[in-house]
């Protein structure tokens, strides 16, 4: 190798001695912490054996269209679950189901809104104590609500 | 060495390197990948393969940044300095794969251009976890592109070697970046401090082993010289050379370096007209000076290569006295036949 080149050489190595080392240090140092992966423990399987169906099946939402069933515990007819059956393949990917006392509007939810879980075929989702409220449909990619629902006023048996 | 192009001159050590780095390359891929699913049940089989590749390559340009120094401090590992663009061409097919795989995967399934989703993917340079690092790898990936485009011969004799190499150079850029692309990037993720560690380790190492090299060049062209009356300078006594073998020393700015084989003495440039190698480290082999680094050959009378290749150096009138050897600073233009100082008995 030439001289100049040499020269250039040692100069680049020089600089990026101090320079790479901090980088990575910076990295490693300013990494946020991880959020844990999956759903927190009452998210993820809130399956309660002890629940049986209560009232008829109820269609939440025509567009997708989604079937719902309440669940609610032996002698109570207010629902404590509700589990969503024939699921329309719906077009907006990772939809979340939530609980709130009002349907909010089209783009943001409502403050009080109380995240069920993730729309999926079969899952026991558990509802708040209030019997009363709107199930929305939100899709947090786009930040627009796809669809909601006033929980009806559900009875026991047939 | 050849005096034509073609697109790889492939001979029995080229073979031997390419199917040993081909077979390391697919071996680190299924071992790897192996690993992975063994130890997390649920890695997606897309994402495996961008690490695997992505970590290749950064394996791959590791060993390709600590040849050269290696070679610098220690001649044994000349043999893998031998085929180190076949290295770094390989290195880079991986690092495209690597990312034309991870913008399918990443950028490729929304309603955004995947290029344009790469820029503006992670857009706050302020939040560390926020860092565009995509873009770090796109500019080195470019980088890598150039050099593995104007890695041939063809390439190295029409730009000529000094900006080749100057070229080439962009490699500890794109090194740089790349620190920033995984530190970044999957290092933000990756929380396991055995990861760090490794690409911790691996940067002092590159960064020592430079550095332990630069210092030892350094010193050699730090040594001084005596000036005699005539002008010559006195580079060495004719003991301090071996027989079929050279000492290397700086006069007039350059290295030179002084041969000795059949009871005579020649000096030459030290640097080889191909790739800018040390002529100094290699030896006389079938009466050829013959570089370490690629074998290219030049007479040391004459600098020239022999029949029918082309290359020339620059010569230097040499001669002993009392077992002491001086060197005209002066060059000779290249390919000048100088005769031989011959050595007193």
């Amino acid at each position: 190798m030439i001289r100049r080149l040499r020269a250039r050489h040692r100069v680049m190595i020089l600089l990026l001695t101090p320079i790479l080392p901090v980088i990575l240090l910076v990295a490693l140092v300013g990494r946020s912490p991880v959020p844990p992966t999956g759903l927190p423990r009452e998210l993820a399987d809130p399956r309660d054996p002890s629940l049986v169906p209560v009232g008829a099946e109820w269609t939440l939402l025509q567009s997708p269209r989604i079937q719902a069933r309440f669940l609610a515990r032996q002698g109570d007819s207010t629902p404590a679950a509700i589990v969503l059956d024939q699921i329309q393949q719906p077009t907006l990917p990772d939809l979340l189901l939530y609980w709130a006392e009002t349907a909010g509007d089209s783009t943001t939810l409502p403050a009080d809104a109380l995240l069920l879980g993730p729309l999926e075929a079969g899952k026991q989702l558990k509802l708040p104590a209030s019997n009363r409220g709107y199930l929305i449909l939100y899709s947090l990619a786009h930040r627009e609500r796809v669809g909601f629902a006033e929980l009806p006023l559900v009875r026991s048996g047939p | 060495m050849s005096n034509f192009y073609q697109a790889v001159n492939w001979n029995r050590q080229k073979r031997i390197y390419d199917t040993t780095l081909a077979t390391g390359v697919l071996l680190y891929l299924a071992l790897f990948t192996a690993t992975t699913f063994a130890l997390d049940p649920n890695a997606t089989a897309e994402t495996t393969l961008i690490r695997a590749l992505g970590t290749c390559a950064l394996l791959l340009l590791h060993l390709i940044l600590c040849i050269g120094p290696l070679c610098r401090l220690n001649p044994s590992f000349l043999p893998l300095l031998y085929n180190r663009r076949h290295l770094g061409v390989t290195m880079f097919i991986l690092a495209l794969a690597h990312a034309t795989f991870a913008t399918i995967q990443f950028h490729a399934l929304g309603d955004v251009n995947p290029l344009v989703s790469i820029l503006i993917g992670s857009a706050d340079a302020r939040r560390v976890s926020q860092f565009p690092f995509e873009l770090a790898g796109v500019v080195a990936l470019g980088i890598l592109f150039l050099m593995a485009a104007t890695s041939h011969d063809f390439w190295l004799a029409n730009l000529t070697a000094p900006v080749w190499k100057a070229l080439h150079m962009l490699v500890y850029l794109a090194y740089g970046l790349l620190i920033v692309h995984v530190g970044f990037g999957a290092l933000q993720s990756e929380t396991d401090p055995l990861l760090a560690i490794l690409l911790g380790l691996s940067l002092v190492l590159v960064l020592g082993l430079h550095l332990a090299a630069a210092f030892k060049e350094r010193r050699l062209d730090g040594e001084m010289r005596t000036t005699g009356s005539d002008g010559y300078v006195e580079v060495c006594t004719v003991n301090d050379i071996r027989e079929g073998r050279a000492k290397i020393a700086l006069v007039s700015g350059e290295r030179i370096a002084v041969f000795r084989y059949d009871g005579r003495i020649s000096c030459v440039s030290n640097v080889c007209q191909h790739q800018n190698g040390p002529l100094g480290e290699g030896r006389i082999v079938d009466g050829c000076i013959t570089c370490p680094w690629h074998g290219y050959q030049y007479r040391p009378d004459t600098g020239a290569s022999p029949p029918p290749f082309t290359e020339k150096i620059p010569t230097f009138n040499v001669r002993v006295s009392q077992g002491r050897v001086f060197v005209d600073p002066k060059p000779n233009a290249p390919g000048t036949r100088v005769e031989p100082a011959v050595i007193e008995d």
